[in-house]
């Protein structure tokens, strides 16, 4: 391959799968909240 | 008595059936063509840009919009803007008519997997899918001749659908993408690797990266960045402000969006190498260049594979089922999610079941949609139909709900962002009210009225007038007519 497209190709899938994989990082640290858990638990009871 | 309100199982089930629905065929056979018309390696800049400045906003705009008021796009835009109730209907009318042909593309998909085995087309693919396949009629004008055999898949991916879709939220959307999205990246990822091995791949990913920068100084490159964003996220015609009504109401909105829009543009990327690694292959064995095998759309999916798959010999059949297969499972998910706006909009207007809700208008697309769809005008349906209700349809609908709450009620738009910066853990502000008042709305009314005044002016390509008024202008005076009605209606 020629270097102008390994560098567009290296800056797209760095730009892209890179984004994805730190947007998936930080939706890890931030769980979902627990109340809408306990909610949830709350419901089957109820069911 | 109509069922409570769904939610998805949990915030991982919700992201996974958003990037179901937005990695569809558009992901596979329509990224790389435009890319590489548009510039190659330099289309990726605006692209780029345009996932930053419009997907993503507008991505987290249609999230706000479903979310805050739990409802499907009739009730969400109502509680939000006077008249947002007929922009509503006509969003949902516009996934009713995508669902008819979308289904019809998906029966192709799914009978070339069977085809594949063995190479049924033989040495002249193209003949094989326009005459002996879709029988296409030369008459200038609509031939409701029957085709026994697009007959019966047809019907078999509407069953399939509707089983889905009978299911609910849980265990039919997000069960059934939980199955799909990780069968679709081992089958895309295998064929991507397949793909690279091939000699002249190399001559293909040179085709697709190498940028051409004085594409970028042509406003039309720009255009179809964010042209091509906009439709392969999914945004503007219901699906994400559906999907979004049914979750949890202390979900991370920002930070679910985020993964959606990267794995839809990643999944684009990977797209873009397969199948420039096949084409180079393709070149290769012609002993021409890219630039001359080069195709996209239906024309790459069911004309230009089938003769790169014929030429490999021993790999045949797995390299065929491979890609027909990645292309049905990344369409079926979709079609579930495009049917799903209807569904949910008669559930809440109508207070229907969902069995009930399925039933009528799931059961009474299926009919139209196999009875037009099993003829010789198929592929001239398809082409005709998806031109005008993508450019008309979904770019107007997404217009004018960017504009109703950007330029007209912006106080509609503080509430939405209030609400996704109580909830998520990344917060919009002016950049993103920048994004959709300024760069999204003057880039999609642009493209709009650059598409109808062309529409108006040459018609769509050589169709014969009445095709393009009943079929296209028809879809689209459809839409109106039925949002303007419909809206007129009392709730139950």
């Amino acid at each position: 391959m020629n270097t102008s497209a390994i560098v567009m190709m290296v800056i797209s899938m760095v730009f892209l799968w890179g984004g994805l994989i730190l947007s998936i990082l930080h939706l890890s640290k931030h769980p979902e909240e627990l109340d809408d858990v306990l909610e949830d638990v709350k419901d089957q009871h109820t069911l | 008595m109509a069922d409570s309100r769904e939610n998805w199982t949990s915030r991982s089930g919700f992201i996974i059936a958003a990037v179901g629905s937005a990695v569809g065929l558009g992901n596979i056979w329509r990224f790389p063509y435009v890319a590489y018309e548009n510039g190659g390696g330099a289309f990726l800049i605006p692209y780029l840009l345009a996932l930053i400045t419009a997907g993503l906003p507008l991505l987290f705009l249609d999230y706000a919009v479903g979310h805050r008021s739990t409802g499907s796009p009739p009730k969400a835009y109502r509680a939000l803007f006077k008249g947002g109730e007929t922009l509503g209907w006509w969003q949902v009318c516009v996934c009713i008519i995508i669902g008819l042909y979308y289904a019809s593309v998906l029966t192709w998909a799914g009978s070339y997997v069977y085809f594949s085995i063995g190479q049924m087309w033989g040495s002249d693919p193209e003949g094989f899918f326009f005459n002996t396949y879709l029988q296409t009629s030369k008459a200038a004008g609509f031939d409701l001749q029957f085709v026994s055999h697009l007959f019966w898949p047809i019907v078999g991916i509407w069953a399939l659908t509707l089983i889905i879709l009978y299911g609910g939220v849980k265990k039919g959307v997000e069960l059934s993408n939980k199955i799909f999205m990780p069968l679709l990246f081992v089958l895309f990822t295998i064929l991507v690797v397949q793909s690279l091995r091939l000699p002249g791949a190399v001559q293909g990913l040179n085709a697709f990266f190498t940028p051409n920068w004085s594409a970028m100084m042509d406003y039309k490159v720009w255009l179809a960045a964010y042209g091509h964003t906009f439709f392969s996220l999914s945004v503007g015609f219901g699906i994400m402000v559906t999907y979004a009504s049914y979750l949890k109401p202390k979900t991370n909105l920002t930070g679910s969006g985020l993964i959606v829009g990267f794995a839809n543009a990643s999944t684009e990327i990977l797209a873009g190498i397969g199948i420039f690694a096949a084409l180079g292959f393709m070149a290769h064995a012609a002993g021409t260049e890219v630039k001359d095998v080069v195709s996209g759309g239906i024309g790459l999916a069911f004309i230009a594979f089938p003769k790169i798959i014929s030429s490999l010999g021993t790999g045949a059949d797995l390299f065929g089922l491979l890609f027909f297969s990645s292309l049905f499972v990344a369409g079926i998910s979709s079609m579930v999610s495009i049917l799903e706006v209807p569904i949910a909009a008669m559930q809440d207007k109508l207070k229907w079941g969902r069995k009930k809700a399925v039933t009528i208008i799931g059961g009474g697309s299926a009919l139209v949609s196999i009875i037009l769809f099993s003829s010789v005008n198929a592929i001239k349906l398809v082409d005709i139909v998806d031109h005008f209700i993508n450019n008309i349809g979904i770019i107007g609908g997404a217009l004018i709900s960017i504009i109703s709450v950007a330029w007209f009620k912006r106080s509609a738009l503080k509430e939405l962002s209030d609400h996704i910066n109580r909830i998520s853990t990344i917060q919009v502000g002016k950049g993103w009210d920048f994004t959709l008042t300024v760069i999204t709305s003057l880039i999609l009314l642009t493209t709009l009225c650059m598409t109808v005044f062309n529409l108006i002016k040459n018609g769509y390509d050589t169709y014969s007038m009445s095709l393009q008024g009943v079929f296209g202008w028809g879809s689209v005076i459809f839409c109106a007519v039925v949002a303007i009605v419909l809206s007129k209606m009392k709730d139950r």
